[in-house]
């Protein structure tokens, strides 16, 4: 009981989060240069974990799937397999839950460490929202710059699938690539990408909700960053497969 | 002080967190250009009340008017034209840890008015002078004292000259010199003519810069009057809170 009712009060805390952001961002002052920062913040500096994800990821796969598949004559479906788990699963998902980690992780000890040190209440005092000021600009950065971090994850990855096929198992780059990009139709890419602005959502939020309810000191800040990074984790799992079962029954539809 | 208006008025104010009631019927009226210090026990609700002023808290019950204006029933939008009149000095300072004193001084100038950066320099650098902070603009609230910290907060309080400051605690773990330091400052408001509410444990800081005095015990204001009366009086409640003795005739 105690357990939905958190649940229920957790769902109704971030919609009403997320109202109090995008009613208030679009009244001026609009802190376009605080957008900018944090965009740079959590994009530029997150850019060599998702090109070593990416790398990682395209190489495993190449490497795992290429040489399975090799042994039944099948090595030519591998840029159509790894395009469908890469552009359906491993860039969108696998990235947002490790930005969950990263960019999450960094906006509830930053909002959370301003929480307990009376900052968020001090800019309150002096008559400016910390909604506007300090979440809104968090919640754009992350919805604009997250999506273009998963596609970047991405192309590295089916760039890094190329290479290792050629040098694994001799196939050739240009058609790898052209079957990687031709073979998934354009609503999966649609659908997939735009999943990606729904993760961003739910990690800007949730990563905000942590932070602004920190009580006390170092330890609850840890703990709040700890919840928030769980929680974004599990949202993403869980909506993906919701998403996933609706983009099917959409399809199927017609 | 008779012919002056009430600037604030607190009524039948309740508060609780949770199950504990920490504030239960508290009235008080502070007039313009006066400045009201709030002595009492440490957790008993005198944090509470100055933030409640300035609408961070709502109470359970009760009203609190700021010229005339009930600050309970406002939404954001009204509050802000209450903060932007009446200021907060933290207890800790509250500086916005990654800005420098300048930024931090210069934020309410840069929310609120239209002043070109020069300007707004211009009057950093003034406020500063004033608090006695001339050479740290470009220091990091993590590189400063205490007392400086305390009083960096208060430049940054006072810089959109409001009507009412609102002291937290502002000698609090101050050594003298910075103690004196601060008190200096808060005569030199009061000079000014800005109205303020004191929330202090310090006695002799409460009997310097203050016109009257509230006594806060077990929720409620016990005892007020100027620091003369009080002194001279026979209320042993407040003697007994100034010699460390909780209660009233003992």
């Amino acid at each position: 009981m105690k357990t939905l009712k958190n649940l229920t009060n957790f769902t109704y805390d971030i919609f009403f989060l997320a109202y109090k952001v995008f009613t208030q961002f679009w009244k001026k002052p609009i802190y376009y240069k605080i957008i900018i920062r944090n965009m740079y913040d959590f994009g530029y500096h997150s850019l060599l974990t998702i090109l070593i994800l990416g790398v990682s990821t395209g190489g495993v796969l190449a490497l795992q799937i290429g040489k399975s598949i090799e042994r039944y004559g099948a090595k030519l479906y591998l840029p159509k397999i790894m395009s469908l788990a890469i552009i359906g699963e491993f860039a969108p998902v696998l990235t947002s839950i490790i930005l969950a980690g990263r960019i999450g992780a960094g906006i509830t000890s930053e909002i959370g460490t301003m929480k307990v040190t009376e900052q968020i209440d001090a800019i309150r005092a002096l008559g400016v929202s910390h909604i506007k000021r300090v979440i809104a600009p968090k919640v754009l950065a992350c919805l604009l710059i997250i999506p273009i971090l998963c596609l970047f994850m991405g192309v590295v990855a089916v760039i890094t699938g190329a290479v290792i096929a050629k040098s694994a198992l001799s196939l050739d780059p240009v058609f790898f690539i052209t079957k990687a990009l031709y073979t998934p139709p354009f609503s999966f890419f649609v659908f997939n990408f735009s999943k990606t602005f729904f993760f961003a959502l739910c990690i800007s939020l949730v990563a905000c909700h942590y932070g602004l309810n920190t009580t006390h000191g170092a330890y609850e800040v840890g703990k709040a960053t700890m919840q928030a990074v769980v929680t974004s984790f599990l949202l993403i799992v869980s909506f993906d497969l919701v998403l996933i079962r609706l983009y099917y029954m959409w399809l199927h539809s017609f | 002080m008779t012919d002056k208006q009430p600037l604030i008025e607190i009524k039948n104010f309740h508060i609780s967190y949770g199950e504990k009631e920490v504030l239960k019927d508290v009235n008080f009226v502070v007039k313009e250009k006066e400045c009201l210090t709030i002595v009492g026990e440490s957790g008993g609700g005198k944090t509470t009340i100055l933030r409640s002023i300035i609408g961070l808290l709502k109470p359970n019950q009760g009203e609190i008017l700021v010229e005339g204006r009930n600050v309970v029933a406002m939404d954001e939008k009204e509050l802000t034209q209450i903060r932007k009149m009446v200021s907060y000095s933290f207890q800790n300072g509250a500086l916005f840890d990654s800005m420098t004193v300048y930024e931090n001084v210069a934020f309410p100038l840069r929310e609120h008015t239209k002043l070109s950066e020069k300007e707004i320099a211009r009057k950093v650098r003034y406020e500063l002078e004033e608090f006695e902070l001339k050479g740290i603009e470009n220091s990091y609230p993590s590189e400063l004292s205490g007392g400086m910290t305390k009083r960096v907060g208060m430049a940054r309080s006072m810089i959109l000259k409001p009507k009412v400051i609102l002291y937290d605690e502002p000698t609090v773990s101050l050594d003298p010199y910075n103690t004196a330091k601060m008190v200096k400052v808060m005569l030199k408001l009061k000079k000014r003519g800005t109205t303020s509410i004191l929330v202090t444990h310090n006695i002799p800081v409460a009997l310097r810069v203050s016109d009257r005095i509230a006594l806060l015990l077990d929720g409620t204001i016990k005892a007020m009057g100027t620091p003369k009366t009080l002194e001279q009086s026979y209320n042993s409640l407040l003697k007994n809170f100034i010699e460390g003795i909780k209660g009233g005739d003992k």
